[in-house]
């Protein structure tokens, strides 16, 4: 083994670990945001049917759920906001829009998802 | 180092390298599939959701107009929605064609529905073909089926809507059920049941108050009973009602609260699961949920009092002078006609103060060649809610719709009928600054051929019901129990087109056009109810009036009636006995018009009662041209009649009887068809027992004081207050909302689903 040889095989292990270290950062961020996504749609499709049960159709902003989504010991907070618009006498459209960690992260873009669907009384 | 060991630090690291990239690649495409299947769960959810919008986009339409779907959408696409958020267009060129295709933009989902309305109907109809779970259609139920489409994803959602009417009881109390037997037995008095599986249900805040659980039965159909009370349930009591129909305190009695093993005994004997201690849920039930009627007109508060069939003596609340009306009496724009002693406002009728109905008849005997009037007695009368022109149930009229409106008679006060109600209407009595709103009525007659059904009865203090008048037997509706065997030999299947067999078959709710198909807009012998033959009539009449004394025991012999002689056009009165002109006109139909029938006998039946009430009408028996339309008998006080005169009472009449053999077939649980083929059910006994279909609500107490049995087909509620039976000798509460439910604004209760079914 040369010097040449062990500077090349720890710049390649280097540059390896940089990137697989990277990828895994994002792997993990990406599993969270999925963890996140799972968690907000099903809250999302919650709230929608709620709504739509109740019958009654007010829009609601800044309303709060905290789930035990990721830390079973520390629950996160889901921000959402429901717009019922009606479209026809007796028809409705309800809109729910749920967000966490303030709507958006650096490297996990969009943290929000949103359900809507036609709605009667 | 040797020669050997060269190149193996970068040798190491590609291995390293390599187990990192397998590493990587795996937690990658662990992390990808994550998000596909949070990809597909989304899709999934978002078809789920479009179902629903579809699902809520028809229930949207049918809250709006009721007949949604009953007519072609357009062959032309007609858009039932174009928002940002919804596109949706209605197509179709007939109803078994329609189609409704919705798009919701902002989720990139798609529904189809097709839509079965059978709300307004109160038969079932079959799955239609393009339905996958094949399930058939109940009465007062849309079925809906809808695809929904997301991104290649698509689920298929089948549902029946029903009207959500917050009724799910036979009974409900908001405060005790007290029940009171006339005499201790062993024998079953009061039976449960219910046409729906759960239903067969009596609710009670406090108390339940019964007698021994032999004489209560919930176990007449396969739905469970149950019986839930908030307090205490009482077995074996004794105790008395006080004037307002509250409960006393029982002298005696047992506590299913707290033994276990009697209550364990209790509901075995019941055929019902009893709970104690567990207050029930109120109904959900508001009066406002009824259909509206249209702008009120205003009767005069008063007391009306039936002098006659079609004549009232008013006399006016308080100050005023009284007046006669024959006919109808006018209400501004409206008016309420009289006849057959029932008092039937027409559209919306509201009274600002009290109001009283009552009759009377005025025995008429011979003296030397003259008829003068000798007592006067009461006569049981009808308010009746909800007739049509011709006399049928407006509920006919709009068989197949659901109407906007229901007719409406209103008192704002206190509302006394010595007789009866009947009808399809909405009545409603309504407290004003004078107390009000208490409701005091005799039941109407197992034997009447008028009955509530389908009405809707709203009382903002209480409902008192009072034995029936012992007269209600000479009432113009009022059957005899022979004629059962009289129908049922005239509704032999084979003597009907099959149409006429269906719309029998399918009474209920039929439309006038249908039932004049099968009754028969005269007496003569045709292919109809009335123009049935009734064969040998000697024994008919023989019943009728044994040795030509009535019922009432007033002799057809020694009573005067002065008809028209001659044919038409030469009208010249002669005076005749009741009995001449009964074997008059038997004879004249017999030999020289094809025989008694049914219709024929109906007039006899009137004429007879119409004696019986002191005041015969002659007119109902045309001796020499029956059905010959003449104008002009008014000889004897009748100016608008004519030879066929009452054609459309007995029309009425004969309808109206079937209604009543239906609505005892339902309380039966059985077909019309299948009731009348049985053997005759009625007797004299039950003359007088009382009977309501419909829905009745009062904010306070519910008593009921009846020398004979009951049958509720509907639901019986009191908001706050006691519901009471006392004196009881037998009844039945069917629990049927059928009854009931076109009572309902849609856009007001709602829709809910009934049935439930998805598939991929």
């Amino acid at each position: 083994m040369t010097l040449m040889e062990a500077v090349l095989a720890l710049a390649l292990l280097a540059i390896l670990l940089i990137f697989v270290s990277g990828l895994f950062l994002r792997l993990l961020a990406g599993s969270e945001k999925s963890g996140d996504l799972t968690a907000g749609a099903m809250l999302a499709e919650s709230i929608l049917q709620e709504h739509c049960a109740d019958g009654r159709f007010l829009s609601s902003a800044n309303q709060r759920r905290l789930l035990y989504n990721r830390d079973g010991s520390q629950a996160e907070e889901f921000l959402y906001q429901v717009t019922c618009t009606r479209l026809a006498p007796a028809i409705y459209y309800v809109d729910v829009e749920v967000s966490w960690s303030g709507g958006s992260r650096q490297g996990q873009g969009q943290l929000k998802t949103r359900l809507g669907r036609l709605a009667s009384p | 180092m040797s020669a050997r060991r060269k190149g193996i630090a970068l040798v190491t690291v590609l291995l390293v390298a390599a187990v990192l990239a397998m590493l990587a690649t795996a937690m990658v495409s662990l992390n990808r599939n994550g998000f596909l299947t949070l990809g597909q769960y989304q899709d999934r959810s978002r078809t789920v959701q479009a179902c629903y919008a579809g699902l809520d986009y028809a229930r949207g339409k049918i809250l709006q107009d009721g007949a949604w779907g009953l007519t072609p959408f357009d062959d032309a696409k007609v858009p039932g929605l174009n928002v940002v958020q919804a596109m949706v267009v209605e197509s179709g060129a007939a109803p078994d064609l329609n189609v409704v295709d919705g798009e919701l933009p902002k989720d990139g989902s798609r529904f189809q529905l097709r839509i079965v309305n059978n709300l307004a109907n109160r038969y079932a109809l079959p799955a239609p073909e393009w339905s996958r779970c094949g399930v058939a259609i109940p009465p007062r139920t849309a079925f809906v089926a809808v695809d929904g489409m997301c991104e290649g994803n698509r689920r298929h959602m089948e549902v029946l809507l029903a009207r959500k009417v917050g009724v799910g009881v036979g009974i409900y109390a908001g405060k005790d059920l007290a029940i009171r037997l006339a005499s201790a037995g062993p024998n079953k008095v009061l039976s449960f049941s219910s046409t729906r599986p759960r239903g067969n249900h009596v609710n009670v805040n406090n108390k339940v108050l019964l007698p021994a659980t032999a004489n209560v039965d919930f176990g007449t159909t396969a739905a469970r009973g149950r019986l839930q009370s908030g307090q205490d349930t009482l077995i074996d009591t004794d105790f008395a009602f006080d004037s307002n129909g509250d409960a006393g305190t029982p002298s005696s009695g047992r506590s299913l609260m707290g033994d276990a093993a009697l209550a364990k005994q209790a509901s075995q004997d019941l055929k019902a699961t009893v709970y104690t201690g567990a207050p029930p849920s109120p109904p959900k039930f508001q009066p406002d949920q009824l259909k509206q009627a249209s702008a009120p007109q205003p009767l005069a508060p008063g007391t009306y009092r039936f002098i006659n069939h079609e004549t009232v003596s008013f006399t006016p609340e308080g100050s005023g002078s009284p007046q006669l009306y024959v006919g109808s009496v006018p209400v501004g724009s409206a008016r309420v006609r009289l006849g057959e002693y029932r008092f039937m406002p027409e559209g919306n009728i509201q009274v600002n103060g009290n109001l009283t109905l009552v009759g009377e008849q005025t025995k008429m005997e011979v003296s030397g060649d003259q008829m003068v009037a000798t007592e006067t007695s009461a006569m049981p009368v009808s308010l009746a809610v909800g007739y049509g022109a011709k006399g049928l149930p407006l509920s006919f009229d709009a068989a197949g719709t659901d109407t906007a409106t229901k007719e409406r008679f209103t008192v704002s006060g206190n509302l006394t009928i010595k007789g009866d109600m009947v009808g399809s209407g909405q009545l409603f009595v309504q407290k004003n600054a004078q107390g009000g709103g208490r409701l005091k009525v005799e039941g109407n007659s197992l034997l009447s051929a008028t009955r509530t059904d389908g009405m809707a009865v709203v009382a903002e203090d209480s409902v008192h019901f009072e034995d029936v008048n012992s007269m209600a037997a000479l009432q113009p509706f009022a059957m005899m129990t022979n004629e059962f065997d009289l129908y049922s030999q005239a509704m032999q299947p084979d003597a009907f087109t099959a149409k006429q067999n269906t719309i029998l078959n399918d009474w209920q709710g039929q439309t006038t056009a249908n039932i004049i198909e099968v009754v028969g807009n005269d007496d003569s012998p045709a292919n109809t109810l009335r123009g049935r033959p009734v064969g040998n009539y000697d024994p008919i009449l023989q019943e009728m009036a044994p040795g030509f004394v009535t019922q009432a025991g007033t002799s057809l012999i020694g009573t005067l009636v002065s008809v028209p002689q001659g044919p038409p056009g030469n009208v010249v009165d002669t005076t005749m006995t009741a009995k001449d002109l009964i074997e008059a006109y038997v004879q004249e139909v017999s030999f020289n018009q094809g025989g008694m029938t049914l219709g024929r006998h109906t007039r006899v039946r009137e004429f007879i009662k119409s004696v019986d009430r002191g005041a015969p009408n002659p007119a109902l028996l045309s001796v020499w041209h029956p059905g010959a339309q003449v104008a002009g008998l008014t000889s004897v006080g009748l100016s608008d009649t004519t030879y066929n005169s009452y054609s459309d009472s007995i029309l009425t009449m004969v309808a109206n009887q079937v209604s009543a053999y239906n609505q005892d077939a339902r309380l039966e649980g059985k077909r019309l068809m299948q009731y009348m083929s049985g053997a005759n059910p009625y007797s004299n006994g039950q003359r007088f027992d009382f009977i309501f279909g419909g829905i009745l609500y009062a904010q306070k107490n519910i008593y009921a004081h009846l020398a004979s049995k009951f049958n509720l087909l509907g639901s019986m509620l009191s908001a706050e207050g006691t519901v009471g039976f006392d004196d009881l000798t037998g009844g039945r509460v069917v629990y049927d909302p059928n009854s009931f439910e076109e009572q309902f604004d849609l856009s007001k209760a709602g829709l809910a689903a009934q049935f439930f079914w998805m598939a991929p």
